[in-house]
């Protein structure tokens, strides 16, 4: 009973905090000084008649409150908007880099999270040894490394200096254009060649991350090590590593579970700077892209999806957390 | 139950990743890998904006149409024009009509005819829209009357005056398969037509796919009208990152870099590539607010003020520093990589900060006790208004160093290009508010575009430094309408120096176009624009790996 | 990086009494990271005196590498990477100092007010706060940033503005403990106004916790100063750490392998967010006592070292 109260109202918060991210983003640009038009109407011999036309082609010309709800009515419709460099739909463009982003921060996150499930046991079971400190400190010197910087170091010494692994982009230019010609390119090729490409990039998000997960199994682990039914499992004489894998770590997992629900939502916006350094063309890129050019209906997208996938995922945690630990009903 | 909880979640994440790993792969069907077909690899830090014509901005996008549609003529490496679709061309003796003779028997790629009533449907469209959905095609067809298929191999163009530029004008217009476009053509709305791909082509090239940010695929027309290309296909790889892009040729990944940075020259020459540079028309200028009625800081309006901060730049070092010595240095809007048309006379300043502490000292500017200098009561200290560019920060850094040491104090004011118009043109295109900016500009063959930044009738469009003056205006007219070439030559010469004068601009140096290839590869026009332009497809027609 | 790295729950609650100074004198790492980062911000104070050569003079060719005059090497525009380190972490510790402040003191703000008044007044601000918490940070400074224009200031009030949500929890929930202490009940039962009851009663027990939010807030101030750099909306005014990785990207460091102009500013970004790091888990780790208390470790039943000396009262 109390259960479900918690759910309903668990949605409800998502539900309004969705819909204060959608307002807060249209008027984050609609306030916010510099011309949308001013880049369209630069064109050779542009007129005042030009400029006007793309004023009202955007709706510009329109209050704001009318502004808003043809906002709120489109998006309704899964509309977006059109994009004003390059005119075509917000939406579609949105969900193909979406498509991008995913395998490259998917694989460097699972990585990040099984290095930090290692490193974070390994530094609560050895607790207050040096193989505890030296886990604990490798995990805080790839926390403090900017990412852009470790980015950027890796292509200096995995593609530059040695030559092994390409720096940019997700395919190799000359196997994508065979295949694009008609030249018959075997899947597995494809396959490999993709990989290559999603190493580095997934590679720096999974080291700058898993310095954060290990600090947080390391202490999630530490405080259930304080539990009382630790204390009657190890009182029933079972071993300690026993005690440690079948209790106390499945009850560990839980804070992780939620922390790995949100990272996903924020490694979307987060992977700027990877995407960047790397030419990786997903959402992060996408949004640098449109900051660069003013494309405000193409921001206000990548924002809005970005945001709305962590506030899902954030309920997600939520939900999970409820299901798995009975006794939460606030 | 806590724990098959948790366990049900590990295994449901493990699942969803193999499906998401299964998503990224992308089918692909087919066996074996290619051999003997030869793909030509481009490398760019550009970026094509859109396949749509009347859409896209960037360079790179126009280069792109270069090889995918028909033209009527193009430029040879002397930038003279030759024939492309247009076999020859005639002039009427008052200039007002130009008759063009097209290649008899082309097709589409989709087979449809393509022939002088193709020429007409375009240009026509473009005359009737050009208030409108074809704004970015106006300036190619100004005072063009009627365009008129005589039969299927001859269109004639009717001007209402005559027009100096008429070829110029016209190497830049894409023909479009009237198939495609009639559609749009009906409404206007051209902007919104769903360009997929593959997309009707009436070039050497066929644009095959296309994905924003990331790549393009050209395929070989095989229904191409006009000499074929010796490649199969071009590959088009757009980098965010000059690094990278560098070290993609490195790693023979790409064969050819189109425009690449001074700084990657040394590097690419050690590991053994071919790199060629030729003068390109970009310019860098230091611009002054020229509106006479700008009502703070008029100091800056004295041509003597000018003159003092034109002295104290030492554009050799920053040729030097900036762009690792590949960039000249000249005194006219029109750059010198034009050929004729930029007045060779036209030297920029020594480098003499004596001479300009003089001059500010005798206009009784003295300095304050912070070395800053005090003119008309306030202290000589200005933003800049910067458009984020690559060297931007370090040319900024120079400038701000040199004229500290006359006494004024700069500070940069870095924006994205739209903000960086706003700025300029505040409040509503009357350019009241600003000082002083920093700019790049790329120009084109003809002279024409150049000298019409500064005109009176460009406020709050193409003018960034507010500048206006009835004369040269009237100067801009006369060559605009001046057929011949030695004639129009001394009055383009007569209004870059009208604008020495009265520096409006401080011009730092015009860029070298600076290009790298493997040295497998042969056939590459080392043009102004690189061998990937807007200029001709010759390049990429005659490219092929030995 | 969206919040600090570490697991200091809202619950944490303080001990009743207890001392920073000994629990640095106790913990190496936090010791360790507080000499680091002294050391770090003597050096950014003093670069006027110690830098070998003045900002901004071109001592040598473009990318020179690593010589005897010049031992971290030259930049793009030759100039010596150390006078460029010293007066770039200046700039970096300042927006990292502006942005915390700003953070701290709107959490300390909003957490101690919706703990404190709680009801409907704690309802809002936490939904206020939960959104703040949800937004993507990068793309909203981003987007801030580049619609706002760029400035140090701007860079600071941006980044500040961003990071206080995280303090604003603790602080609210560590505020809902003290509200309902006993001597704490007893001023207000005497008539104590909420303000004084605030500042006289209540704000004093949250200094500690507000140090360790503050250590915590620095760092991730600092990884957003060079990640805004690096999008290029650093102010374009001042070198600082982020600025001197960006502007070496830019000038062609990684294919000119000119390492050490990538290489040096990003070491000394990354031993200021790990001293403070130290600091900082050291920190949450004396105030969770939920970790001081442990029935199982590879060493059995240990009296943890170090923790002595902190009196630790269980839940």
């Amino acid at each position: 009973m109390k259960q479900s109260r918690y759910v309903l109202r668990r949605v409800w918060a998502a539900l309004l905090t969705t819909y204060v991210a959608v307002t807060f983003n249209f008027l984050l640009l609609r306030l916010m000084p510099g011309d949308p038009t001013s880049r369209l109407a630069r064109v050779p011999n542009g007129t005042e008649e030009t400029r006007r036309a793309l004023v009202r082609q955007f709706g510009l010309d329109q209050p704001l409150w009318r502004q808003y709800l043809d906002y709120l009515r489109e998006l309704g419709h899964g509309n977006l908007g059109i994009s004003y460099t390059n005119q075509q739909p917000v939406t579609s463009q949105l969900l193909e880099a979406l498509r991008t982003t995913v395998p490259m921060v998917t694989l460097g996150t699972v990585t990040a999270i099984v290095l930090g499930l290692v490193f974070g046991v390994v530094a609560a079971w050895w607790r207050g040894h040096a193989v505890e400190k030296s886990s604990t400190f490798v995990s805080m010197f790839f926390y403090a490394l900017p990412t852009q910087w470790l980015g950027l170091m890796l292509i200096l010494v995995f593609s530059v200096m040695l030559g092994w692994l390409p720096s940019a982009g997700m395919h190799d230019p000359g196997l994508m254009a065979a295949r694009d010609i008609g030249v018959p390119v075997s899947s597995t090729a494809v396959l490999r060649d993709t990989a290559t490409h999603m190493l580095l990039p997934s590679m720096t998000l999974a080291l700058v991350l898993f310095g954060e997960y290990t600090l947080v199994v390391r202490s999630a682990l530490l405080e259930t090590f304080g539990e009382d039914f630790v204390l009657t499992a190890r009182a029933k004489g079972l071993r300690p590593r026993v005690v440690l894998i079948r209790h106390a770590l499945r009850n560990a997992l839980l804070p992780v579970v939620t922390l790995v629900a949100l990272s996903i939502g924020f490694i979307a916006g987060g992977s700027i700077l990877v995407e960047t350094v790397f030419s990786w063309p997903g959402i992060g890129l996408l949004s640098y892209d449109a900051i660069q050019a003013r494309d405000y209906p193409m921001i206000q997208g990548a924002f809005l999806v970005i945001t709305i996938s962590v506030v899902f995922c954030n309920l997600v945690a939520d939900l999970l957390y409820a299901r798995l630990d009975p006794r939460i009903t606030t | 139950m806590r724990h098959t909880g948790a366990y049900k979640i590990a295994t449901g994440l493990a699942a969803a990743m193999v499906l998401l790993g299964a998503c990224s792969s992308g089918g692909t069907g087919g066996g074996g890998s290619s051999s003997a077909t030869q793909i030509l690899r481009i490398g760019s830090n550009d970026e094509i904006d859109s396949l749509n014509p009347f859409v896209g901005l960037n360079s790179l996008t126009y280069s792109t149409f270069q090889v995918t549609y028909p033209y009527l003529v193009m430029y040879d490496d002397k930038l003279d024009f030759v024939p492309y679709f247009a076999k020859s061309w005639s002039t009427s003796d008052n200039g007002k009509k130009w008759t063009f003779h097209t290649v008899p028997g082309a097709t589409w790629s989709d087979g449809q005819a393509l022939d002088a009533h193709d020429v007409a449907w375009s240009f026509t469209t473009m005359v009737k829209y050009q208030d409108k959905g074809a704004g970015n095609w106006a300036s190619t067809v100004s005072h063009l009357k009627t365009v008129t298929a005589t039969d299927d191999d001859t269109v004639v163009f009717s001007y209402d005056a005559p027009v100096a530029n008429v070829l110029s004008q016209l190497q830049q217009v894409p023909i479009l398969p009237e198939q495609f476009w009639d559609t749009y053509a009906k409404t206007g709305n051209f902007k919104s037509a769903s360009m997929t791909t593959p997309l009707v082509s009436g070039g050497p090239f066929i644009v095959q796919s296309y994905k924003k940010n990331a790549s393009a695929t050209l395929k070989a027309n095989p229904t191409f009208w006009g000499t074929r290309p010796h490649v199969a296909g071009i590959s088009l790889t757009m980098f965010n990152d000059d690094d990278a892009m560098i070290a993609a040729l490195r790693n023979h990944e790409i064969d050819l870099i189109e425009t690449l940075p001074p700084s990657g020259i040394k590097p690419l020459e050690q590991a053994g590539f071919q790199v060629d540079q030729a003068p390109s028309p970009a310019l860098s200028d230091f611009i002054f607010n020229s509106n006479p009625k700008k009502p703070q800081h008029r100091e800056l309006l004295d041509p003597k003020v000018r003159e003092a901060f034109a002295l104290s730049f030492n554009l050799q070092e920053m040729v030097q520093t900036v762009w690792l010595g590949t960039a000249t240095l000249a005194n006219s809007i029109v750059p010198p990589a034009t050929g004729s048309w930029s007045d060779p006379s036209l030297h920029a300043a020594p480098y003499d900060p004596a001479k300009a502490n003089q001059i500010l000292d005798s206009l009784g500017y003295r300095r304050g006790s912070d070395g800053i200098r005090v003119a008309d009561g306030h202290r000589m200290s200005y933003d800049v208004i910067m458009p984020d560019l690559t060297e931007g920060d370090r040319m900024f850094s120079m400038v701000q160093g040199w004229l500290k040491a006359i006494g004024v104090q700069v500070n940069q004011k870095k924006v994205d290009d739209s903000t960086a118009f706003d700025l300029v043109t505040a409040p509503d295109g009357k350019y009241l508010d600003f000082d002083l900016a920093m700019w790049t500009w790329g120009m084109l063959p003809d002279p024409d575009f150049a000298l019409s930044v500064v005109l009176c009738s460009q406020y709050g469009s193409w003018s960034d430094t507010g500048y206006c003056n009835p004369a040269y205006d009237k100067l801009y007219q006369e060559q605009g309408k001046q057929l011949d070439a030695a004639k129009r030559q001394a009055i383009v010469y007569r209004m870059e120096r009208i604008l020495a004068h009265d520096l409006p601009y401080i011009f730092l140096g015009y860029k070298n176009q600076i290009s790298a290839h493997d040295k497998s590869w042969s056939g590459f026009q080392n043009t102004m624009y690189g061998p990937y332009n807007a200029l001709a497809v010759t390049s990429m027609v005659d490219a092929q790996r030995d | 990086m969206s919040t600090p790295p570490l697991a200091l729950a809202p619950e944490t609650s303080l001990p009743r009494s207890w001392s920073l100074r000994r629990l640095l004198r106790q913990n190496v790492s936090a010791m360790i990271g507080l000499v680091v980062l002294l050391l770090i911000v003597l050096a950014a104070v003093a670069a006027p005196l110690l830098a070998p050569t003045p900002l901004y003079q071109r001592v040598g060719e473009g990318f020179a590498s690593p010589s005897g005059a010049h031992p971290l090497g030259l930049d793009d525009g030759g100039q010596d990477i150390r006078t460029l380190l010293l007066y770039s972490t200046r700039t970096t510790l300042l927006v990292g100092f502006g942005a915390t402040a700003i953070a701290v003191g709107i959490g300390a703000l909003v957490g101690v007010v919706a703990g404190y008044a709680g009801g409907r007044t704690d309802g809002w601000l936490m939904r206020l706060t939960d959104f703040f918490l949800v937004v993507p940070e990068v793309p909203l400074m981003m987007i801030i940033a580049a619609v706002w224009g760029t400035g140090l200031t701007k860079l600071i009030v941006v980044i500040g503005l961003i990071l206080w949500t995280w303090t604003a929890r603790v602080i609210r929930s560590q505020t809902k403990s003290l509200r309902e202490r006993v001597y704490v009940r007893r001023a207000r039962a005497l008539g104590a106004s909420p303000g004084h009851v605030v500042t006289r009663h209540v704000l004093p027990q949250l200094a500690p916790l507000l140090v360790v939010c503050g250590v915590l807030a620095f760092a991730v101030a600092v990884f957003d100063e060079t990640a805004l750099s690096f999008l290029g909306l650093g102010d374009p005014n001042r070198p600082s750490l982020g600025r001197m990785i960006a502007l070496a990207s830019q000038a062609g460091a990684v294919s000119n392998n000119a390492w050490w102009a990538i290489l040096y500013p990003g070491l000394v970004v990354t031993a200021i967010i790990l001293s403070l790091t130290m600091m900082g888990t050291a920190l949450e780790d004396a105030l969770n006592p939920r970790l001081r208390v442990s029935h199982l470790s590879r060493q059995h039943f240990r009296v943890l070292p170090g923790r002595r000396g902190l009196p630790g009262a269980a839940r």
